[in-house]
């Protein structure tokens, strides 16, 4: 081995970084959602998302031109804006800059207008080709507009020019830096650059189809060999081989240097491509490059804080390198010297961990996946194989050594060591604003100011260029902050209001509870609920209701997680298998023979042949699954759906010899789970019915499935665990044995399991025979009360789909039964695009209020609660989970193509993994276009019915909801029990919020208010009849 | 009678094309129609073309006669030579039609809900009308030159859709790719078209595809001339070797465009004018045997690579091209029946089986259940092959062949050098500087 400069530590403790930063979405089947930024979660929001700009070029926040669509639409107001820049300006604000105009007047402009800042070729296209010089902008303030229109066009044109000369005339002083593209130069991008070849289209070709057939579950009929002894050694094994034809020429160099690395490990490998390009081989460059000022590291502003801290190493650690490629001990002895990898702060990355970095992240999806095969290897759904990111990397930089060797030989003709390449790059330096440039923003800023160039004319030089330099200062980014939290703001504002001003109408004594899921998409169930029968009581909890179980369905192949994605299950339950006799055995298999044998033999080619000589038959499922999508679902559904012979379900089971995992529950453990959630919902009197609701959603043609499902069962579906903690809350011994512990279930209370489909709006309950007699009647009339109101919670969701309008309750259930059943329906159901807010609280403060299904319903008491214990709990298991849901949708809704999959139309299922863009791509996480399109990309906003002490004292010791309030990724709020008053946390304290404008009240149903409107609606106090009759009374 | 009949084969071509002038004309002037209208529109132009072919079948059938040959009038005519609009309808152009049309309209109806608020949702319905028209040009073309037609409309609507999510850099790299193989093709075919005006003086199909007229007509050699680049034609369209490296690269657009392309019709227009040009084929002995090889080993080729491809789409690409070049063998054979009931049904199934792609995980929790996950039940055979053998195979299969490779290496290096030492050349007469050059 050549000596080698970058020591084999440093490099596993800098993929150890690395890893941290890759998407963490595991197998497609099973969707979490998370923030994709959980890395960044340690920092401010704002440095946060800055950063990620820097690191990856994410964008921080819509573009500004979006942000002035919203203000003209009045989701954002003037004053919005007038308050964010008011309080980041403080006193600074009213310094008067020219005659006239304020610091803040001119950044208040600024934003709610906009310049599109054009450079270069645009720029001279907006000023040659366009009437930028001869016509005043059209958004200038209505009062000089109209003294421009008592202008002739010529007129206009003369001023127009006058002020343009004006400012390219005090243009050319001092000299400002281009913001350039902030993402780390790859070789490759200076390749592309200089010659028109993309190195990635060649490397990526290979790397794609070698890492999709290598973690393959079963698209491909052959199973690739070789993949027993990981990434690096099925690698080279199969590229190395000889005989194999017509490699493309870049790859013959790539195949010299497989063959030359084969017998390396793979952190060798990694060095040895280093060297070789240059990156370690002299000392000097190493060096200097180091301490060479990054161009665009001013660009993020504070919170530097060290990217891979010390814990970044204790996840790091996790990444065990395969035995084939690094031995344990060394591992350990990366993980023992966790927290010294200091060099690894943004500004003196060495250029080999930039290198390394861009060039892994390349195909962030595809590593991410490798990276969570190697810490969850039972992640994989069909076929377990072993994967290290390690090794991916190394094959990846092996194929990327080949592809720059040959490209910078080649076609640009460069010789010595490719790193070279860079350090010309950088010793080119920044560019500079043109004047012209300059000028453009300073004209029209002056315009959207109102300003004069006879007013301008008369200022002095000095006057201009503090002018000017306010305006290059505020940059479009700083642009977008404010209008980003403007845009927030005036949500806030919004949801506070209706929040104190709603007065709850009295309600009857309750006939029946319903206790569901916390998830927004519940609410409107909840509230059409509440008004088709007031005699309900509903309760919101985390839908796995306190199980955290492994649940193993009759026809699944194995056991999957129902809880949070965190929380790590010990129990294990399991539907008892169905056993099938005699004739039925053989149906059964002669069923399974032909659904797996008759895919197959699509793909192969006599079968194939065979079967397409009577595949003219296919016409006919093909006509009447697109012409008709509902009708398949009418004749094999009929609802309510009753699930009467399911397998039952093993409750109670004995301690297993599993580590870790256990049969079934023991009592006391039954009798925790269900008093952890009647208090923590505070559930303290109990109804003769209780309906317990879980939830999932079906749909056709939709790899993301999985994503519309539970959160918080894992992202499956959610009916097993309401079944499950009603089974427990049935038992008389868990009823004895909380009778003991103070919580009493009236001995003829019967709770019942069911599940809500969100897209087709239906709900099937569980073991509706064991229901005693006495509670069957009742339970007849509460399902119809349900499916009226499923049918009107079917019509307000229907209104936000495209091209559709008017349906009435029973035709709106018949179409979003249709989407679900739809080949063609991209969009069965909108998911959480609507969320924003979460309360938790009594629901006693919420009842009747049109919350636009925008909002988290967590119910909580707080009158049973002084200490705050079960508030803490609460708030530990909900927060963070509603926080990952409206992170996901935040930033894939501001940067689809960074943080989400883009539209769905032509992704491509890929190792049933995940899924690419058309013939090969990267493997895409996170959301798609289609679910994102109405999303308000707000910050969650949690209000909190509790004092505020206790809040403030929950702030103060939980260090992950610490980590989430103070460094701004959600809102807290609190409400006070017993008055309306409402505290905003913000800079470490509570402030006070007033409400605004009276809250609107509509009724008899909220139908009345979502009717015919298709857009988000402001909240409303839903007035029953019955309540206003009384009040007037 | 044959008026009535001109009447309804126009009222199942016409919609397509009128649903093509309309959206082109008014995004030409930058006023694309709303959704709403273009769902409209092209709701209104399906029903009314399979109208069309119903009406045309029900007449077929009313006055039997086996063969119609419908005359629209000529392009232009110069002395001997003339170009005709000519359409032919026997019993398999009509049931290709047929099977063209409904195919067309079912992808349509799934197109209007599936591509709902995308960007380019009216020039995606432009693009689908002019393959609606082109294919249905091909189904029913009686001249050359409404061969040739149709054959134009359709690879260029392909490759602008392959384009169609232009925003990214890969769909426009594959568009263009196909685009170019397709330029292969539609020369291929025009060169036909100039052998067979010069041999026959007109662009008559029926004189060159018929049994009965062209054995006076055309020469052995001749015949055998106009027969290669038919196939080669059908070769390129179809995506036979050594041109199938684009096929999978094609899987860039919106799901059921590749589905209806790739699956059903496009492939399937080369195979259709092998059938058709059947007569021509019989005296060319040497075309049908180089078909016949070409075709198998296809096949086989495709078969492999599809076994080895971890992407649905990809291996439904291949898959799908086994069978197709299988029904190119099966016409190389003289198994015409076959292969016409072989090529309707592989349409209507790959169809179905690609529009379900992304259910395949679905698919794959229901039928996972029980003991015997499905991968550990294929591949049974590959499993006996040496250890060797089977990593080659792999990789062999998993590259596609190196097919990529070896046209960079074989073909376009070689003309690029050729090209490039041309232009230096030029450059050098003229005095000219490269452009760009720094």
């Amino acid at each position: 081995m050549p000596s080698q400069v970058v020591d084999r530590r440093t490099l596993l403790q800098c993929i150890a970084g690395f890893a941290r930063l890759l998407p963490t979405q595991g197998p497609i089947g099973v969707f979490v959602h998370h923030n994709p930024l959980h890395a960044f979660e340690d920092s401010p929001f704002e440095s946060a998302v800055l950063e990620a700009k820097q690191l990856f070029g994410f964008e921080p926040y819509w573009p500004h031109a979006r942000y002035i669509q919203e203000y003209s639409a009045g989701r954002i107001t003037l004053e919005d804006i007038r308050e964010v820049i008011g309080r980041d300006l403080g006193s600074a604000g009213d310094e008067e800059l020219l005659e006239g105009l304020s610091r803040r007047v001119l950044l208040e402009r600024l934003c709610a207008h906009g310049i599109n800042e054009a450079r270069g070729a645009e720029l001279k296209w907006l000023l040659e080709e366009t009437d930028a010089l001869k016509e005043y902008r059209k958004d200038i303030l209505s009062s000089s507009q109209e003294l421009k229109r008592r202008l002739r066009p010529s007129e206009r044109e003369v001023q127009l020019n006058q002020l343009w000369q004006l400012c390219l005339k005090h243009a050319g002083e001092g000299e400002v830096a281009k913001p350039t593209n902030p993402r780390p130069e790859r070789l490759r991008d200076i390749i592309l650059e200089r010659s028109g070849v993309d190195t990635d289209e060649w490397v990526h070709g290979v790397l794609i189809r070698f890492i999709s057939a290598y973690l393959d579950q079963g698209i491909a009929y052959w199973p690739m060999p070789e993949r027993g002894r990981g990434i690096w050694h099925c690698f080279t094994q199969l590229f190395a081989q000889p005989g194999l034809p017509g490699f493309e020429p870049w790859f013959v160099s790539a195949r010299r240097r497989i063959r030359q690395f084969i017998e390396f490990d793979p952190a060798d490998a990694l060095i040895a491509v280093l060297e070789e390009l240059g990156y370690a081989s002299s000392g000097n460059f190493y060096e200097e490059n180091s301490a060479a000022p990054r161009l665009a590291a001013d660009q993020v502003e504070g919170g530097r804080e060290q990217l891979f801290g010390a814990d970044a190493l204790a996840t790091g650690a996790e990444l065990s390198i395969e035995p084939s490629s690094a031995s344990h001990s060394e591992l350990e002895a990366v993980s023992v010297r966790a927290g010294h990898v200091a060099f690894l702060q943004l500004d003196t990355e060495p250029p080999w961990s930039v290198f390394l970095r861009s060039s892994l992240f390349a195909l962030s999806g595809w590593a991410g996946m490798v990276h969570q095969v190697e810490k969850h290897r039972d992640c994989l759904p069909y076929v377990t194989v072993q994967a290290a990111l390690l090794e991916f990397l190394a094959v990846r930089m092996v194929l990327e050594l080949g592809a720059l060797e040959y490209a910078g030989r080649e076609i640009l003709g460069y010789t010595g060591p490719l790193a070279g390449l860079e350090e010309e790059k950088r010793a080119e330096g920044p560019s500079l604003l043109a004047p012209e440039e300059r000028a453009w923003l300073t004209f029209n800023a002056s315009q959207i100011c109102g300003l004069e160039s006879a007013v301008l004319s008369t200022i002095s030089p000095e006057k201009f260029i503090e002018f000017e330099r306010e305006i290059l200062q505020f940059t479009d980014e700083r642009r977008r902050w404010v209008m980003h939290r403007a845009f927030e703001l005036r949500f806030r504002k919004r949801a506070y209001s209706a929040l104190l001003q709603h007065t709850p109408p009295e309600s009857p004594e309750p006939g029946y509870q319903l206790l569901a899921c916390i998830d927004d998409r519940e609410e409107s169930l909840r509230r059409h609920l509440e008004e088709v029968d007031p005699h309900v009581e509903t309760y919101g909890y985390a839908g796995f209701f306190g199980v955290a179980m492994y649940f193993h369905e009759a026809d699944h192949a194995r056991p999957m997680a129902r809880c949070p994605a965190p929380v790590h299950p010990e129990h294990i339950i399991r539907e008892a298998p169905e056993h099938h006799e005699g004739a039925e055995e053989i149906a059964h298999r002669a069923a399974d023979l032909v659904r797996t044998g008759g895919r197959w033999s699509g793909m192969t080619l006599v079968r194939g042949a065979l079967l397409s000589l009577f595949g003219s038959v296919a016409l006919i499922p093909l006509i009447f699954r697109v012409l008709f999508p509902g009708m398949r679902n009418r004749t094999l559904h009929r609802h309510p759906v009753e699930i009467a012979h399911e397998p039952e379900v093993l409750l109670e089971g004995e301690e297993s010899a599993q580590a870790g995992v256990h049969e079934g529950y023991s009592l006391d453990e039954m009798v925790e789970v269900v008093s952890g959630v009647l208090l923590g919902a505070g559930m303290t009197r109990l109804s003769p019915l209780v309906v317990v609701l879980g939830h999932t959603a079906t749909s056709v043609n939709n790899p993301h499935q999985s994503a519309y499902a539970c959160g918080a069962c894992g992202g499956m579906r959610g009916g097993a665990n309401a079944r499950v903690f009603a089974a427990m809350a049935n038992r008389a011994a868990v009823r004895e044995r909380l009778s003991e512990v103070g919580i009493n279930i009236p001995e003829d209370t019967w709770f019942i399991g069911g599940e809500h489909d969100t897209t087709r709006d239906s709900v099937a309950f569980y073991d509706v025979e064991a229901l005693p007699a006495a509670r069957r009647a009742q339970f007849a009339e509460v399902r119809e009360k349900l499916e009226t109101a499923l049918e009107r919670n079917a019509q307000e969701r229907a209104r936000r789909f495209p091209r559709v309008s008017g349906l009435s309750p029973a035709e709106a259930r018949a179409h979003v039964e249709g989407r679900s059943a739809d080949l063609a329906q991209p969009r069965p159901e909108y998911n959480h695009a609507t969320n924003a807010l979460a309360v938790i609280g009594r629901r006693a403060r919420t009842r009747g209020l049109f919350l636009d299904r925008r909002a988290f319903l967590v119910s909580y008491d707080p009158e049973n609660d002084a200490g705050g214990a079960i508030l803490a709990k609460l708030m530990s298991a909900a927060v963070p989970v509603a926080a990952g849901i409206n992170l996901e949708y935040l930033f894939g809704t501001i940067d689809n193509r960074g943080h989400g999959s883009g539209t769905k139309l032509p992704h491509n299922v890929a190792s049933l993994l995940g899924v690419m863009n058309g013939a090969q791509s990267d493997l895409l996480t996170g959301l798609w276009a289609q679910t994102v399109e109405i999303h308000e990309p707000v910050r969650l906003s949690v209000v909190v019915e509790a004092e505020r002490s206790v809040v403030e004292r929950l702030i103060q010791t939980q260090p992950g909801l610490r980590r989430l309030v103070v460094n701004q990724w959600i809102f807290l709020a609190v409400l006070d029990p017993s008055s309306s008053r409402l505290w905003e946390y913000a800079d470490g304290g509570f402030h006070a919020y007033e409400a605004e404008q009276p809250l609107p009240k509509v009724g008899p149903s909220s139908a009345a208010w979502y009717q015919g409107k298709s857009g988000y609606l402001p909240f409303a106090s839903i007035i029953r009849p019955g309540a206003e009759l009384e009040a007037q009374a | 009678m044959s008026t009535l009949l001109s009447f309804s084969v126009l009222l199942c071509l016409l919609p397509p094309a009128i649903s093509a002038v309309i959206l082109g004309s008014s995004m030409l002037v930058a006023r694309p129609p709303s959704e709403r209208v273009v769902d409209r529109l092209v709701r209104w132009v399906m029903v009314a073309s399979v109208l069309g072919v119903a009406c045309t079948g029900a007449l077929a059938l009313a006055f039997p006669g086996g063969r119609h040959v419908l005359d629209y009038g000529e392009l232009f005519s110069t002395g001997h030579g003339k170009f005709s609009i000519r359409l032919y309808l026997d019993t398999i152009s009509l049931i290709f039609l047929a099977l063209a049309t409904t195919l067309c309209g079912v992808v349509a109806a799934f197109s209007s809900r599936y591509l709902q608020r995308e960007p380019g949702y009216a020039r995606y319905f432009l693009l689908f009308s002019i393959f609606t028209s082109g294919i249905q040009l091909i189904a029913l073309a009686g001249s050359i030159e409404v061969l040739f037609a149709g054959w134009e409309l359709l690879g260029l609507s392909s490759a602008l859709l392959v384009a169609f999510f232009h925003e990214r850099r890969s769909p426009v790299a594959n568009g263009l790719r196909v685009f170019t193989v397709y330029r292969i093709s539609d020369a291929a075919l025009l060169m036909a078209a100039v052998l067979v005006h010069h041999e026959v003086g007109s662009g008559d199909l029926l004189l060159v595809f018929s049994s009965d007229a062209a054995g006076g007509e055309l020469s052995q050699a001749s015949a055998t001339w106009i027969a290669s680049l038919l196939f080669l034609a059908v070769a390129c369209k179809s995506a036979l070797l050594p041109f199938s490296g684009w096929l999978p690269r094609a899987m860039e657009g919106p799901t059921p465009s590749s589905a209806v392309y790739y699956g059903a019709l496009s492939v399937h227009a080369g195979c259709y004018l092998l059938l058709r040009a059947a007569p021509l084929l019989e005296q060319a002995p040497v075309v049908r045997g180089v078909a016949l090889i070409v075709g198998l080993s296809t096949a086989v080729y495709a078969t492999f690579v599809a076994r080895a491809q971890a992407d649905v789409k990809s291996s439904m690409a291949f898959a799908s091209l086994s069978q197709v070049s299988l029904i190119v063998s099966e016409i190389a054979l003289g198994w015409y029946r076959i292969a016409f009931v072989h090529l309707i049904g592989h349409a209507c199934f790959r169809l179905l089986q690609l529009l379900m792609a992304p259910n395949i995980l679905k698919d794959f929790e229901q039928s996972s259940a029980g003991e015997a996950a499905p991968i550990e039940l294929r591949g049974r055979q590959y499993s006996f092959l040496p250890q060797r053998l089977r990593r080659w195979l792999f990789v062999y299969a998993l590259e596609r062949g190196f097919l990529d490779g070896l046209i960079e290496r074989s073909v376009v290096r070689p003309f690029l050098k050729v090209v490039g030492a041309l232009d230096a050349f030029d450059r050098l007469l003229c005095g000219h500087k490269k452009p760009g050059g720094k």
